[in-house]
């Protein structure tokens, strides 16, 4: 059931069993998990179900450091979050993500990979995608054949794409038939109360913009406000403890990582780029769209010392912004809708790009039907990269000074990159292109500012939106936030879901794993809460 | 690296893969018994005769150089590349450049010039471009 708490007649005191704080990814997956429960939960969300720039305005901080982390510009503050404009990337963090790596300081998550994998199954089909299948002979052996790369410094691995589920549309319908399931929308946190000790959450103080409030009661809390908002929220609950909630080890804000995201960080010239080029890019199969990546080995990372990166090719048009096709993409969102017997309410936006973008559907359409690339003539390769960046304490969220409509501090972002984030990069890229040499298949010249060995980083490098570990796990209290089943350290009955529980990256866009991860906190949760 | 290194630099790769595919015009095994003079004379021919665009090979053998002084003795690089084959043939000097390209790709003997990374021995045969001229 879906409740608007601007509405005078809706409660303005609600108690339930579980209480989620945000609707996205992770708020969304654990409701559809737990209708039929028996467990009374409820779920709060800021927003409305389109977005409203008042709304979204709560999301203004201030920035720090490197561009591009922009919490106003990055997140959506709606029901669905921020997969109402999420790009559809899933691939699941890799095993050797999980592991502690000597080169890589603070690396090492409390689950293994093992932990997620039944959760991560699930969530495939959760974000619509084909089968939990990622390895290099995992799709196209019939129609590609990529090259012989050796084993220990490059592997091929795949990407599947989501199409991509705006999760506030997708799975609507179905909560709001859930009987057990309320949906409050336009309900902001404004206020966490704990017991005197701050080790148990006993209500929150909940507001509309328009200045209603009330108040929610539950046996557990769930923070699921993304990678940002999650920490924000803790360290305004400073009235007890100072360096806010559950903060006795002083990390929550630290730790702040995206992906490091290099559009042309080295262009590659071939004598053939169009056979390299169609093994690696985008196919849509029956079972799945998939794209396969060159990624540096698990062997090529320890020996060089360096982070988890990956490589994709692009064509060079594409790189110099010939290649804009929001016509086409508008065309294949709105015909997955008819599709799906399910207009959602942006169809007829979609449907008014596709006519104001007409070349763009048209040329697309017709490359996807002759299954040829976008571009048809292809001169060179530009690589993208995609690193995990390594845990920097110095990277950062906290508050400003400037507060908000309800008189909270806003936040401040301070992303941060170091030498070694840069250095992996490069050294990932050199494994690459003595492999492409070796086999004969291209030279590559790498991009100017990434050849200097300092901390300098150009305007292209951007974190992909994906904000992660601000409230990292931990085995030890001293090291983290939360537990491995992402319960906070020090507050008993607050759970954590998200990326920010994330204490390293991989490479890979979070979205597959956050959703794993909320369905793994549900499980946690059945054991913990026996049904009322 | 502008746009019209890089466009330089496209037109040298075109040949540099078929390094072992391209004839000499001076079989090694004269050179090697001739005067120093005549010997880096033909062996800047043969040299030559493997660039379809001297230009661009001169390009990043001088950028090369500029970078890594210490490879300027030309002596040095001829007997590094083993150029001054006794056993004459230029199919054994196609298949050692291509073996020796290989090799180093694979070890990670490589080499940045100009931001391109490329293997000892294509750096090395681009500086003797500059170090050898054919008309000296």
């Amino acid at each position: 059931m879906y409740i608007d708490y601007r509405d005078d007649s809706a409660p303005a005191h609600i108690e339930c069993d579980l209480c989620i704080i945000g609707a996205g990814a992770a708020g969304i997956t654990m409701a559809r998990a737990l209708t039929d429960s028996g467990m009374h939960v409820c779920v709060l969300e800021s927003g409305g179900f389109e977005q409203e720039e008042a709304t979204q305005n709560l999301y203004a901080g201030e920035t720090l450091g490197l561009t591009n982390a922009d919490p106003l510009a990055c997140r959506l503050r709606t029901f669905g979050g921020t997969t109402m404009h999420w790009g559809g990337w899933c691939a699941p963090l890799s095993e050797h993500d999980f592991q502690v790596r000597s080169w890589v300081p603070n690396s090492g998550w409390a689950i293994q990979y093992s932990d997620l994998v039944p959760y991560y199954q699930q969530a495939q089909r959760i974000c619509e995608i084909g089968p939990f299948k990622y390895g290099a002979n995992a799709f196209l052996q019939d129609v590609r054949t990529f090259p012989p790369f050796h084993p220990d410094k490059i592997d091929v691995g795949f990407f599947q794409y989501s199409p991509p589920t705006r999760f506030g549309t997708a799975y609507k319908d179905e909560l709001g038939r859930a009987r057990n399931v309320d949906v409050i929308l336009h309900a902001n946190v404004t206020r966490i109360r704990t017991d005197k000790s701050a080790s148990r959450i006993t209500q929150l103080q909940i507001q509309t913009l328009e200045g209603r409030t009330g108040s929610v009661k539950a046996k557990i809390f769930v923070l699921a406000c993304g990678g940002m908002e999650n920490a924000r929220l803790l360290l305004l609950t400073n009235d007890i403890q100072k360096n806010g909630l559950g903060n006795g080890s002083g990390l929550v804000g630290k730790y702040f990582l995206q992906h490091v995201e290099i559009g042309a960080v080295a262009r590659i010239l071939s004598k053939e780029p169009k056979v390299l080029f169609d093994a690696f890019r985008k196919y849509t199969l029956p079972e799945a769209t998939v794209a396969a990546e060159m990624r540096t080995s698990v062997k090529a990372q320890e020996k060089n010392k360096y982070l988890n990166c990956a490589f994709t090719l692009l064509e060079t048009e594409w790189w110099d912004g010939a290649w804009d096709k929001t016509g086409y993409d508008s065309l294949r969102e709105a015909w997955r809708q008819v599709k799906n017997g399910h207009l959602q309410d942006d169809f007829t936006k979609k449907l008014w790009s596709v006519v104001t973008d007409l070349d763009s559907a048209v040329e697309g359409t017709y490359k996807q039907i002759r299954d040829l690339p976008y571009n048809g003539e292809l001169k060179e390769l530009v690589l993208w990269a995609r690193s995990e960046q390594s845990p920097n304490i110095n990277s950062r969220i906290d508050l400003g000074s400037d507060v908000d409509h309800f008189g909270l501090r806003k936040i401040r972002v301070n992303w941060q990159l170091t030498e070694f984030d840069k250095r992996s990069v490069r050294s990932g890229l050199r494994t690459l292109a003595e492999e492409l040499g070796r086999l004969n298949l291209g030279r590559m010249q790498v991009a100017d500012w990434l050849m200097a060995d300092d901390t300098s980083w150009a305007e292209p490098v951007w974190g992909g939106c994906h904000h992660m570990g601000t409230t990292r796990m931990s085995n030890d209290p001293k090291n983290g936030v939360v537990d491995r089943n992402c319960r906070m350290h020090s507050v008993q009955n607050l759970y954590i879901a998200g990326s920010s529980v994330f204490p390293t990256t991989g490479y890979v866009p979070p979205t597959l794993t956050i959703v794993s991860l909320a369905l793994r906190l549900v499980e946690h949760l059945k054991q913990q809460l026996p049904t009322s | 690296m502008n746009r019209r290194n890089f466009i330089l630099f496209n037109s040298l790769w075109s040949i540099i893969p078929s390094l072992a595919l391209a004839k000499p015009t001076l079989s090694a095994s004269r050179a090697a018994f001739g005067p120093v003079s005549d010997a880096h004379r033909n062996i800047a021919q043969e040299i030559a005769s493997l660039f379809s665009d001297l230009d661009a090979a001169r390009a990043i053998g001088r950028e090369y150089l500029r970078n890594y002084p210490s490879a300027g003795d030309p002596d040095a690089l001829i007997a590094d590349l083993e150029l001054v084959d006794k056993h004459g043939s230029g199919e054994i000097l196609r298949d050692r450049v291509k073996k020796r390209r290989y090799a180093e790709f694979l070890s990670g003997r490589t080499i940045v010039v100009n931001n391109w990374i490329l293997p000892r021995t294509e750096a090395d045969l681009c500086a003797l471009t500059v170090l050898l001229p054919e008309d000296a």
